[in-house]
């Protein structure tokens, strides 16, 4: 259960704050403003404000919370949010990792601002307005030039490797790890999947593992600013984030437009462009499907952590509700049309 | 008769988004608050909806566990079982046990009867799609 603090005393994770960027940095800062992210389940997500030397820059640190959505690896956000900075895509660049919470009392790791920037609301419609179809442009050669993106030594080293097969029974175990009750349309859509486990669709990428709706911003001409979240980032088939971006759930209301911004084949055409890849729609059906059941899994998780308490966060209710209800509905209309 | 449930869901829910919420403002406490109300608002549609349409449904279902010829001894007694356990007088948990004994059902028809896979699908989809919630349309 979250602890009860007045609210205006000082958040302890500001001294933590001051003390480990202190260290870091060999010079003193003083940290303030710390405010806390709405949304995020996976991490507690705060901007906060460290001045040091008589300069102030915004930055933002991201932690385990008591309770999220899925496990995930600080590390791996750590090293690729460096990979994709360095490679000149729009993620923040990361300063301080503290893998084992020493620092900033439970895991996780301190990265630059990215100010100006806004995030399209789950259930908003239309959130890019008449500039829908130059963010889409922007979203999905950025997914594009992730996916051309060699992995090399460090990222192999620090990321997880997982093909089709092994993304279908991470997510399997986690279903059967956190289901409350019988979950017939996940357990008919694993049998699918399983019974049609598609071949690699090119060589090995950089997965995001997240990329979609919510998990970008964009400035206020509704450009594409900066991509967030990337903590369920892997090296496996690129099609994985691509269905995702693409999943109807993230769509605004809109299914025919890939995350409520290009017409969906326009949004294809950007990523192969931009990844050098081939767009096969054939492995595509299979890996639309793995969308959804992945959906179900991180929501049925979040029901499990609503259920026993671990949880109040109304993010975290919402996601065991509305979202699990929309893929139970989308995967059991693809079984109906898969098997027509 | 006073306010029916989804009446009182709307008032909480109202209240909540324009009393509570606009005091809290743009901070986590004030977006967690909208949130809620959001979900108030949801709910109170959706279980309106869900008076009407759940009984049709577990009729539907009750008829589908019935009717399964699976040729498999052990399923059978474990639909019949289903069927026969009222869940204690619990809605919820009547429910649970009919769709555990669907689940069963569903898998043994994808591997030896198509034409009963087919009618699970039907079934899954009809419900699914009658379960899911409808995103408010907020009061101007």
């Amino acid at each position: 259960m979250p602890e009860a603090r007045h609210p205006l005393a000082r958040h302890p994770l500001e001294s933590q704050l001051e003390a480990a960027l202190s260290a870091h940095w060999g010079e003193a800062v003083t940290v303030g403003g710390l405010n806390r992210f709405h949304g995020g389940a996976a991490r507690e997500t705060y901007r906060f404000e460290a001045t040091r030397a008589g300069r102030t820059e915004g930055l933002v640190v991201r932690r385990d919370p008591a309770s999220s959505l899925i496990a995930t690896s600080r590390s791996v956000e750590y090293h690729v949010l460096g990979r994709a900075h360095g490679a000149g895509l729009p993620a923040p660049e990361p300063l301080l990792l503290d893998d084992d919470g020493s620092l900033l009392g439970a895991p996780g790791f301190v990265m630059r601002e990215v100010p100006g920037g806004r995030a399209g609301g789950a259930l908003e419609a239309d959130p890019y307005g008449s500039a829908r179809d130059e963010t889409g442009r922007g979203l999905f050669t950025t997914l594009g030039q992730l996916h051309a993106l060699v992995p090399n030594d460090a990222d192999r080293a620090a990321l997880p490797f997982q093909d089709a097969a092994g993304r279908l029974a991470h997510w399997k175990a986690e279903i059967a790890a956190h289901r409350l009750r019988p979950e017939p349309i996940a357990a008919a859509a694993i049998r699918w999947l399983e019974a049609n486990l598609p071949e690699a669709s090119g060589p090995p990428a950089i997965v995001h593992g997240d990329f979609r709706s919510g998990n970008f911003l964009v400035d206020g001409a509704n450009r594409l600013l900066v991509v967030l979240d990337w903590e369920m980032a892997h090296i496996g088939d690129p099609y994985e984030d691509l269905a995702w971006a693409m999943d109807p759930l993230w769509s605004h209301g809109d299914a025919d437009r890939a995350a409520g911004t290009l017409p969906r084949a326009d949004a294809i055409a950007c990523w192969e462009k931009a990844s050098g890849r081939h767009f096969d729609p054939a492995l595509f059906r299979w890996w639309r499907m793995f969308a959804g059941v992945e959906g179900l899994a991180i929501w049925i998780t979040s029901a499990f952590e609503v259920a026993h308490m671990r949880t109040v966060d109304p993010v975290m209710l919402f996601a065991g509700i509305y979202p699990y209800q929309f893929h139970n509905a989308q995967v059991s209309a693809m079984l109906k049309e898969f098997s027509a | 008769m006073s306010l029916n449930s989804q009446q009182i869901l709307q008032s909480l829910a109202m209240g909540q988004l324009m009393m509570i919420a606009p005091e809290l403002g743009e901070s986590y406490a004030g977006k967690s608050a909208s949130m809620l109300g959001l979900m108030a608002l949801m709910l109170a549609g959706h279980q309106d909806r869900m008076l009407y349409n759940a009984p049709r449904m577990r009729a539907r279902l009750e008829a589908l566990l019935e009717g399964a010829a699976t040729g498999d001894s052990a399923l059978q007694a474990e639909l019949a079982a289903a069927l026969a356990d009222d869940g204690g007088g619990s809605w919820n948990a009547r429910q649970d046990r009919l769709m555990g004994a669907l689940e069963a059902l569903h898998a043994h028809a994808d591997a030896h009867n198509p034409s009963l896979a087919a009618q699970c699908r039907d079934f899954l989809a009809e419900f699914a799609a009658l379960e899911r919630m409808e995103v408010p349309v907020l009061p101007g």
